[in-house]
């Protein structure tokens, strides 16, 4: 006899994230109950997704093509390369930011306690990347952990042997915050690394 | 189930764990290093949120029974140590032979004071790197009472002399030879050594080697990641790791 299709489904649906138990059950039922068609349409979308989307074989994002679409176009600089931990960091810069560059994302961060090492973020296929295409400048969006900063240093020197320029986002007091609300490290961070106005 | 309060010490090493927790490698000065849950520190409204984190002079406090223990309390108590750029990968080099070497529940004052020192001085940046290292290899075996003796050799006792060579069996200590040869190492490099003295050019690799020997030896095989990243892998030999 096979599983019962009403728990494996609330199985399957806790593999996302922030889903227990009571969410589960509340998403399964108000798809059987109230909207079938757009659980059929999720259903196929999953299994679409899955089957088709890899890796960009030029920057490791996400793609159903052999390359995706940031790295095929050519209205994008070939001179600037944004280097992110995770395909939803691009998401966000392009909805943020006009920046007109590429991108690779390292799907991940060093992280040698973990034996993370530079050999599971890519590294190779960005050395690469850095000897062929005329890259100018490296964009460093690494996150502000440990591992993020220690990633940073990576990929600092990695451009630093081939002359490459590089740059890391600025790190302050979010706008609209309050010095009084800020954590403590950021504004120490903030604080050290001031700048002139202008 | 026993309960402690406000102790100083140090994030060595934290994972996610579950939804929003982590699973925390706390080193404790008087407890040395425990396993603790810090339960719901990712989460976005968590106080404990962004703290759990390496390098950060922390005081905390938390509840136990069995082998591991549950994060009551979290406060900062100190300014993260900013190590930045290769300082923060000495940093954790250190962390690593702290998570390799140590054993749970065993308090090493002396080790965590030496950490104390080494992440200002990485900070600080006024001293060589490798200098900081070697320091701080040479208390952490000291304090696990595994260093050999290097004022005396172990073949008659006689003091290490500066011009001598010494064979070092990390078990018995440095056994004068005639010849170097692999493992063998000058008297200068291990006084140096012992005297922590900072300004050691022509001894460095040496010493870095000395202390590579009786680290490896009581790694067991063990592979440390930090020292693959020190060492450098991208094409461009430095020639001076530090570890
Ligand atoms: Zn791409």
């Amino acid at each position: 006899m096979s599983a019962d299709p009403f728990d494996e489904l609330l199985e399957a649906l806790r593999c996302l994230p922030g889903v227990g138990a009571r969410s589960a059950q509340r998403m399964a039922l108000q798809l059987l109950e109230r909207d079938r068609d757009g659980g059929r349409r999720l259903a196929d979308a999953l299994a679409t997704a899955m089957r088709d989307i890899r890796r960009c074989r030029r920057c490791r994002n996400f793609t159903s093509d052999e390359e995706c679409r940031i790295c095929r176009s050519d209205r994008r600089s070939s001179e600037v390369l944004c280097v992110v931990e995770s395909p939803g960091d691009v998401l966000a810069i392009e909805a943020a930011t006009a920046f007109d560059g590429r991108y690779f994302v390292l799907l991940g961060r060093l992280s040698p306690l973990d034996g993370i090492g530079p050999e599971d973020l890519g590294l190779d296929l960005l050395g690469e990347r850095l000897d062929e295409e005329g890259v100018a400048e490296i964009i460093i969006a690494t996150n502000t952990t440990v591992e993020g900063e220690a990633t940073a240093q990576y990929l600092r020197e990695m451009a630093e042997s081939r002359s490459i320029r590089t740059s890391r986002l600025a790190q302050g007091v979010p706008l609209g915050g309050e010095l009084e609300h800020t954590d403590r490290s950021t504004l120490a961070h903030a604080f050290s690394s001031r700048l002139p106005m202008r | 189930m026993s309960r402690v309060e406000h102790q100083p010490g140090w994030v060595v090493h934290r994972r996610p764990w579950r939804e929003t927790s982590l699973l925390v490698e706390f080193f404790a000065r008087e407890h040395g290093r425990i396993g603790l849950v810090a339960k719901g520190a990712r989460s976005a409204r968590s106080p404990w949120r962004g703290l759990a984190e390496p390098f950060v002079p922390l005081s905390a406090s938390w509840s136990r029974r069995g082998e591991m223990g549950t994060l009551t309390g979290l406060e900062p108590a100190g300014d993260r140590h900013a190590l930045a750029g290769r300082a923060l990968w000495c940093g954790l080099y250190v962390n690593e032979l702290l998570l390799r070497l140590l054993e749970r529940d065993d308090p090493h004052p002396t080790v965590f004071d030496a950490c104390e020192a080494v992440f200002r001085g990485l900070a600080g940046g006024d001293e060589p790197q490798s200098m900081l290292l070697r320091r701080f290899e040479l208390a952490l075996l000291s304090g696990m009472g595994v260093a050999p003796d290097f004022d005396f050799d172990a073949a008659g006792g006689d003091a290490i002399r500066p011009d001598g060579l010494y064979h070092l069996q990390p078990e018995v200590g440095f056994v004068p030879v005639e010849r170097g040869g692999a493992g063998v190492f000058r008297g200068a490099a291990i006084r140096a050594l012992a005297a922590g003295s900072t300004d050691q050019r022509e001894t460095a690799r040496e010493m870095r080697e000395l202390m590579r020997t009786l680290i490896d030896h009581h790694l067991a095989g063990r592979e440390l990641a930090t020292r693959r990243l020190l060492a450098g892998a991208k094409g461009k030999s430095t020639g001076g790791s530090d570890s």
